[in-house]
């Protein structure tokens, strides 16, 4: 018999439209114009030979569908239809790429079974192009990153644990539970490893393997790397003598965990300095390498077996990076050069500036708010730690310039735990209050409202409020005003359990309305944003849902809202995580930004060597204004998979056009890919500026603000790095901008009918860029995006050689405008709404000078 | 043995499988192949088993035969559901079975690894709990909502052979839960004519939060699954951890996914646990061969 793979090679008359081979990281819409496909699985390889034999000679690919197929096709004798090709698994999409009409493909293994796969003519338009089962979809061949990290085991072991009633409505009872419930595990796990080695014992070797990877995970989690790395190389032992299957993962294993010990060892998440910057400059030699060589030798071992896995080749990149041996040493088959992290563009050279400014916090994952809470007209910053034993950082800016801690002072050095943090004045006393959220990723926690008291203290009011309960999985919160009666309502997307929509009732307190409003939906959300999209003066919101497609609630003015996500062209990745509402193009109407997170180190690097995807990418929906949107993605360039956890956009060189930084990774001590600067060049694309900008954190990203800290009139992006165990706890990084020539103007805008906080305010700013014209730049007041806080006050960079003609401020509560001309730029101005004037900024003295010593 | 050759695919094997036999019994020697395949059948007497075995390349097409077995010690820990291994052994008359050993099911994939590894802190951590029943034990009644939101008791089908699998339709990796609940859609062609009347699917989902009877509706169309034979079960996460819990079934939260393991079991007519199969490596027609198997019974 002739191979089918040789038969296959002979058809070289390729004449269809399918160019997914040589395409770009996923072409969105390849649709298989005049072809149409038909699919037979069936059970075993030796079946599907002799299948194909009998297709071969001539029987008929429907009939033998109808009776063989164990696909779902079966019934419409195997048609799959017309085909968006970049949306099926890529070994069919190999199989079928070179198909002419009645060629059949080889035979290739598929979830189900085994597939032959026929191409013909469509005559009818049969089948629905958007239909791909899930059986040959492309996601499903995602390779998600290899776990080291513990935090699975953690968590099931916090869930085991007995706990007293009401233990998730107190933060210290929650991180008394934490540590109980992970020693006592640690000590089952250590008694049964003890008794399964003093004496024989009826523990499976596959088993005794994975309890010693258990021991590894749970060393891991602390941070006790030695530890961990030998009982991986116990469980390897173990697989070497009995179990070979589970060998080459131990060895990727025992790479990532003698990686992360050399990275905690030298310094590298505490005081990282240049280093673990991708493109970083630091020629600093390491101190101690022995571990990173011994992680270069098992990467190399296991690409030795599997050359093409491209997770382990990236590891070994980044072992090298860590080295300071990258590209030299490389071998040339697994190097990544480079050339694959090329800027096209140069912002200039940001440099990490958090010790010099005094922002030392060493963290695990966590939310990060920057803005002005004493009033002294200096931005100030709040921080989260995801670790339950860990309180909320405050650093407040001395007459120095340099920050200090405080939390303890102010009263929050006992809100622990919380991955995300943001701000709002939610009783319009014109101090801004502190909303800490808690329980995403793990079990229902409460949450925290703190109020601001304007001495320089807060106080936890969230019993009061009526915030306390029911408990929740979130992360994902937005203030706005969503019954337009001039105090914000808070927004929470949960995980997992319904949304809440907490209205305010002007007396400090607050009404759950979510049933009621028509925003209730369950989903596993991990972004919320709130935007008036269509201009009619109500904020609308949208919800960013792991694991299925996103909501968009169109505010109804009655007091609920309509999902129309559909309809608008919104669904996002299917796989969201961080998400906002802004105008990326300046044209006055809200656009939509949706990230994709999938965990998945392979699809990343894809992205690098611009191979095609498997997962879907991150998404951005330009507003047509008409209340639907346009998937843009690819035209800007923005069809990526980086894995994106906390992100936010800001104005990096102050050109009036909205930049994104994305702060990447997972738990696992694997996921060390670069955190991601996107230029926007003119509304048009997207420019990937991360090397040149020496902003390509390997480790954990989490909150993003971006804020003119050190008022030079350019905005640095303060990134709370970490991730979601105690052994990879890493610095704060504050990336100082390094200037431009443009031109900028800060409004900090104060509501009187409209919130006091001035959310959801609109912001036009006309101006004239020397000869080459006007324009309008468009901005709404709010904190940013979904995973990290920026002042409320807007940063507005302007372009060069820039004449301000007029700035025009919309108040949503009042539908009042203000409008100024011949504004001062380079400025800070503060706007009070029906105030026929404005005024400068000026840095008070500060009140409370006894809270500086 | 002929009652398990009903699928016409399967007649066809056996076709060809007797002719490749027939070759073999020329040979003075009996033949000897190293062979693979699913329990379906344990003989009272202990002296023989039907195995629905792999092909073996050049010789035999995959099918269900019976085998005899010279030695029932030989059959020790055997039951119906399991992979084993052995050697056959083909002559004029007899077909025996030799060197009998249970393959355990071992992925070394990521996801029934982490899970495996996570069931074993969870057995080392529990208070004492329930534990997952024994082939033969009767399996208690259980009631959980349906895709067509009816309530749904597992007491209404004595009588009937059930054959039940375990599922979330976020599964991000279709060779798990997307396998499972495709081989039902085949079974359901398969026994089209039974369904109903002595067979019933029930697929349920360990993922009750977000896995609605809307979500299962949705999920089950793609496999026009008829209602009223094939339900795809759901409740409140007490009484689904129930039901999971009989079977085996554990599954882990992991970041917006389950780390899970995957189980099929087949309750006979008198409602007792006939296998538990563990694992995705078993076909399609192993499955339709089981349930025919216990159909037979």
């Amino acid at each position: 018999m002739v191979s089918a793979l040789s038969r296959v090679a002979a058809f070289v008359a390729a004449s269809t439209v399918l160019t997914f081979a040589s395409s770009p990281a996923q072409s969105p819409s390849t649709v298989t114009g005049s072809l149409s496909y038909r699919i037979i699985v069936v059970d075993s390889n030796d079946e599907a030979q002799q299948l194909r034999e009998r297709l071969l000679k001539g029987e008929d690919f429907a009939t033998l569908a109808r009776s063989l197929s164990i696909d779902s096709s079966a019934a419409r004798g195997g048609l799959l239809g017309p085909l968006v090709t970049s949306g099926l698994r890529p070994e069919i999409q190999n199989a079928i790429a070179d198909l002419t009409p009645g060629q059949i493909s080889p035979v290739m293994r598929v979830p189900t079974g085994f597939a032959v796969v026929k191409a013909f003519r469509d005559v009818g338009g049969e089948g629905d192009p958007s239909f791909v089962s899930a059986g040959l979809a492309a996601t499903g061949s995602v390779r998600y990153v290899f776990d080291v990290s513990g935090y699975s085991e953690a968590i099931l072991a916090l869930k085991q644990f007995p706990k007293p009633a009401g233990w998730d409505e107190r933060p210290l009872t929650i991180c008394e539970m934490r540590t109980q419930s992970f020693l006592t595990a640690k000590a089952s796990l250590e008694r049964f490893l003890a008794s399964s080695e003093s004496g024989p014992s009826s523990v499976r070797t596959f088993d005794l393997a994975q309890a010693y990877f258990l021991l590894g995970q749970l060393n891991a989690y602390e941070g006790t790397m030695q530890a961990a790395i030998d009982a991986f190389q116990k469980a390897h032992d173990v697989a070497v003598a009995d179990e070979p299957s589970i060998r080459l993962g131990l060895e990727e294993a025992l790479g990532i965990a003698y990686l992360h010990k050399a990275e905690l060892d030298n310094g590298l998440t505490h005081t990282p300095g240049e280093r673990c910057l991708l493109g970083g400059r630091s020629h600093r030699p390491l101190a101690k390498t022995q571990d990173v060589s011994k992680a270069i030798e098992h990467f190399m071992r296991y690409l030795g077996e599997k050359p093409d896995d491209l997770e382990v080749r990236w590891l070994l990149n980044v072992a090298h990076m860590v080295l300071g041996t990258y590209p030299r040493e490389v071998p040339y088959p697994q190097l990544i050069p480079p050339s694959a992290f090329d800027s096209t563009e140069d912002v200039g050279r940001f440099v990490d500036v958090a010790a010099e400014a005094g922002l030392v916090s060493v963290a695990s994952a966590g939310g990060v708010i920057v803005d002005d809470f004493d009033n002294d007209g200096r931005l100030d910053v709040v921080t989260s730690d995801f670790n339950s034993c860990q309180p909320m950082r405050f650093f407040r800016r001395g007459g120095n310039g340099r920050f200090i801690e405080g939390a303890a002072r102010a009263g929050l050095g006992d809100q622990t735990g919380g991955l995300n943090t943001l701000q709002a004045d939610y009783d319009n006393d014109g101090h801004l209050d502190i909303l800490l959220l808690r329980g995403a990723w793990e079990v229902p926690q409460r949450k925290s409202l703190l109020r601001n008291n304007g001495d320089g203290t807060f106080t936890d009011v969230t019993v009061a409020s009526r915030l306390a309960t029911p408990v929740t999985r979130t992360q994902a919160a937005v203030w706005s005003d969503v019954n337009r009666d001039g105090f914000l309502d808070l927004f929470v997307g949960n995980e997992d359990s319904p949304a809440q929509l907490f209205l305010n009732s002007r007396d400090g307190t607050f009404e759950e309305v979510g049933a009621r409003a028509g925003i209730n939906r369950t989903a596993f959300s991990k972004g919320v944003s709130a935007s008036d999209y269509d201009n009619d003066g109500w904020p609308d919101l949208y919800v960013s849902n792991l694991g299925g497609p996103g909501f968009l609630y169109h505010n109804d003015r009655n007091g609920t809202f309509t999902e129309v996500a559909a309809a608008a062209g919104v669904p996002g990745s299917g796989q969201g995580f961080a998400t906002w509402f802004f105008d990326y193009d300046n044209d006055g109407w809200q656009d939509l930004f949706a990230t994709s997170y999938y965990t998945s180190i392979d699809e990343t690097v894809r992205t690098y060597l611009r191979l095609p995807h498997n997962a879907t990418t991150m998404k951005l929906y330009r507003n047509r204004g008409n209340g639907t949107f346009e998937d843009v993605t690819a035209r800007v360039g923005l069809d990526k998979v980086v894995m994106p956890m906390g992100a936010n956009f800001g104005d990096i060189d102050n050109d009036g056009f909205l930049d994104i930084y994305l702060g990447t990774g997972n738990p696992s001590y694997a996921s060390l890919v670069p955190s991601v600067l996107l230029r926007n060049r003119n509304g048009a694309s997207f420019a990937d500026v991360t090397a040149a900008s020496g902003t390509g954190e390997l480790h954990k990203g989490h909150g993003v603000a971006f804020a003119d800290l050190d008022d030079d009139g350019d905005e640095e992006i303060v990134f709370q790095v970490g991730g979601a165990t105690p052994g990879d706890s890493h610095a704060l990084r504050l990336f100082d901008n390094p200037g431009n020539g443009n031109d900028w103007i800060t409004l900090k805008l104060t509501g009187v009918k409209t919130n006091r906080a001035a959310i959801g305010a609109r912001i036009a700013v006309t101006v004239e860029n020397g000869s080459r014209g006007r324009r309008v730049i468009h901005r709404t007041v709010t904190s940013g995006g979904s995973f990290g806080a920026s002042p409320l006050a807007q940063h507005i960079g302007l372009g060069s050689s820039a004449r301000i003609v007029e700035v025009v401020i919309s108040w949503p509560d009042s539908a009042s405008q203000q409008r100024f001309v011949n504004v001062a730029k380079n400025q800070r101005l503060e706007i009070s709404e029906f105030s026929t004037s404005y005024t400068r900024a000026s840095r008070r003295s500060r009140q409370r000078a006894n809270l500086e010593r | 043995m002929t009652p398990f050759w009903v699928n016409p695919v399967r007649q066809l094997l056996v076709v060809t499988a007797i002719a490749a036999a027939g070759v073999v019994a020329l040979a003075q020697e009996p033949a000897r192949h190293a062979m693979r395949g699913m329990v379906l059948e344990v003989a009272s007497s202990r002296r023989s088993l039907v195995v629905s075995h792999e092909s073996v390349p050049g010789a035999m097409a995959a099918m269900t035969m019976r085998f005899e077995v010279a030695d029932p010690r030989e059959l020790d820990g055997v039951e119906p559901g399991e992979t084993i291994a052995f050697t056959g052994v083909v002559d004029r008359r007899t077909l025996r079975a030799e060197r009998i050993r249970v393959v355990p099911y071992r992925s070394a994939e990521q996801d029934p690894l982490t899970a495996r590894r996570l069931t074993l802190l969870k057995q080392m951590t529990a208070r004492p709990q329930s534990t997952a029943l024994s082939v033969g034990d009767v399996v208690p009644d259980f009631t959980l909502t349906d895709q067509r939101h009816t309530s749904f008791s597992l007491s209404q089908l004595r009588g009937k052979v059930v054959a039940l699998n375990f599922i979330y339709t976020s599964c991000a990796l279709p060779q798990f839960c997307y396998r499972a609940t495709n081989h039902f859609g085949t079974l359901q062609r398969r026994l089209k004519d039974r369904l109903g009347r002595e067979v019933v699917l029930l697929t349920v989902t360990f993922d009750p939060v977000r896995d609605t009877p809307e979500r299962l509706a949705a999920y089950a169309a793609e496999w026009h699954a008829d209602a009223r034979y094939w339900r795809f079960l759901t409740g409140d996460a007490a009484a689904v951890q129930r039901v999971c819990d009989m079977f085996g079934v554990d599954f882990f939260p992991d970041e917006g996914l389950m780390s899970h393991s995957v189980h099929t079991a087949v309750i006979d007519r008198q409602g007792r646990l006939a296998a538990n199969v563990e694992g995705n490596e078993f076909t399609a027609a192993q499955l339709g061969d089981l349930v025919e198997a216990v159909a037979a019974r």
